[in-house]
């Protein structure tokens, strides 16, 4: 693929996150390097999977497997004679009315986000993301 | 991979995780998105209390709970006690709690400025309500942000500020108390240790200056 095919994959990209309403994730401006003066654009290629690589880091945050993984750790490190059993938010009064949602939101119940993170992964790989995910 | 090939890819995917959670208010993921990775940096912050400065840490109650908004101790709810050992408690860490700056103990009149929230707070033991600049022992930012942004490094420069006057490095009051003594010192009066952590790694990229005043950054990626 040349430069503007991988501009066609960003355009698609940037739809697909303005959809989710998180269209700030496909601003430029997030993958630009400053260092001094200096102002370094990537090429199309290397934006398209920092575009990806961020929606990774997205959905990492919002994955069950990321809570399973802390629970786990958390436990481990605690002595006891307690240890959590669960994690919750609580929202205020307010919070909870104005957004029709319960004051008591249990951490527990985000999505299982394994599969969709896995099939990100392999795109990013076929796109020739490899070494950017290592680096 | 062609275009073609890319393009349908990337709208499956994109599709499967808009099916998987099209239900959910766009505002509450985002929180929940926050409040996840502050429990996931709370197990990283537990991993090194025990691990690196040799604290026991105990848990006082059955639930971890995140504060949509922050406030005050409240020692009805869960915290996790630090100890040296078999002992009594040293430290207490509570979460989403706001601190009282360092400003309004010169005396100035409270405003909106007068309190500060860090995500992850370590303080003396047996504090109630907000505590002062000169009682924490370590606070930990949590940046959940898919890209990083220079705002958060000014952010936390600016809570550098309200914690500790700049000094000649001495030992963290952590580390002082810790069992194993870790060599940490920090450049800052009160001692206290302040970290940031972050899961998009271009973080790292602003760690220097802010090193000088005793940030510590940390990329901590799930």
């Amino acid at each position: 693929m040349d430069e503007e095919d991988f501009l066609e994959i960003i355009a698609e990209i940037r739809r697909q996150f303005e959809e989710l309403g998180i269209a700030e994730l496909g601003d430029i401006e997030n993958y630009i390097t400053e260092f001094h003066a200096e102002v370094d654009y990537p090429d199309n290629r290397k934006l398209a999977i920092e575009m990806l690589l961020a929606f990774d880091r997205f959905l990492s945050v919002r994955d069950r497997t990321t809570y399973n993984d802390a629970m786990s750790r958390i436990r481990e490190n605690c002595a006891g004679p307690q240890y959590p059993e669960s994690a919750v938010i609580f929202l205020s009064e307010r919070e909870s009315h104005m957004f029709h949602v319960a004051e008591r939101q249990d951490l527990s119940e985000v999505k299982d986000l394994s599969e969709i993170r896995k099939a990100m992964s392999s795109l990013i790989e076929n796109l020739g993301g490899m070494g950017l995910i290592h680096e | 991979m062609n275009k073609s090939a890319a393009i349908t890819e990337i709208k499956r995917v994109f599709g499967a995780y808009k099916a998987i959670t099209a239900n959910e208010d766009a505002w509450l993921r985002r929180l929940k998105g926050g409040k996840l990775y502050e429990m996931y940096c709370l197990s990283k912050v537990l991993e090194i209390l025990r691990a690196a400065y040799g604290f026991r840490v105990s848990f006082n109650g059955s639930t971890i709970i995140f504060q949509s908004s922050p406030g005050r101790i409240n020692r009805n709810m869960p915290y996790f006690s630090i100890s040296s050992g078999r002992g009594p408690a040293l430290f207490e860490l509570f979460t989403d709690v706001e601190f009282e700056t360092f400003g309004v103990s010169t005396g100035v009149k409270h405003d909106n400025s007068a309190r500060h929230e860090i995500d992850l707070l370590i303080v003396e033991n047996n504090l109630n309500g907000w505590p002062s600049h000169d009682k924490i022992i370590l606070g930990v930012e949590c940046k959940s942000h898919a890209c990083f942004k220079k705002s958060i490094v000014k952010e936390v420069l600016g809570i550098r500020r309200e914690l500790s006057l700049l000094t000649q490095p001495v030992t963290s009051r952590l580390a002082q108390n810790a069992p194993n003594r870790p060599s940490i010192s920090v450049p800052a009066d009160p001692p206290s240790e302040y970290w940031l952590a972050f899961v998009d790694s271009r973080g790292s990229q602003y760690r220097y200056s802010p090193g000088a005043f005793g940030i510590s950054f940390y990329h901590w990626q799930p």
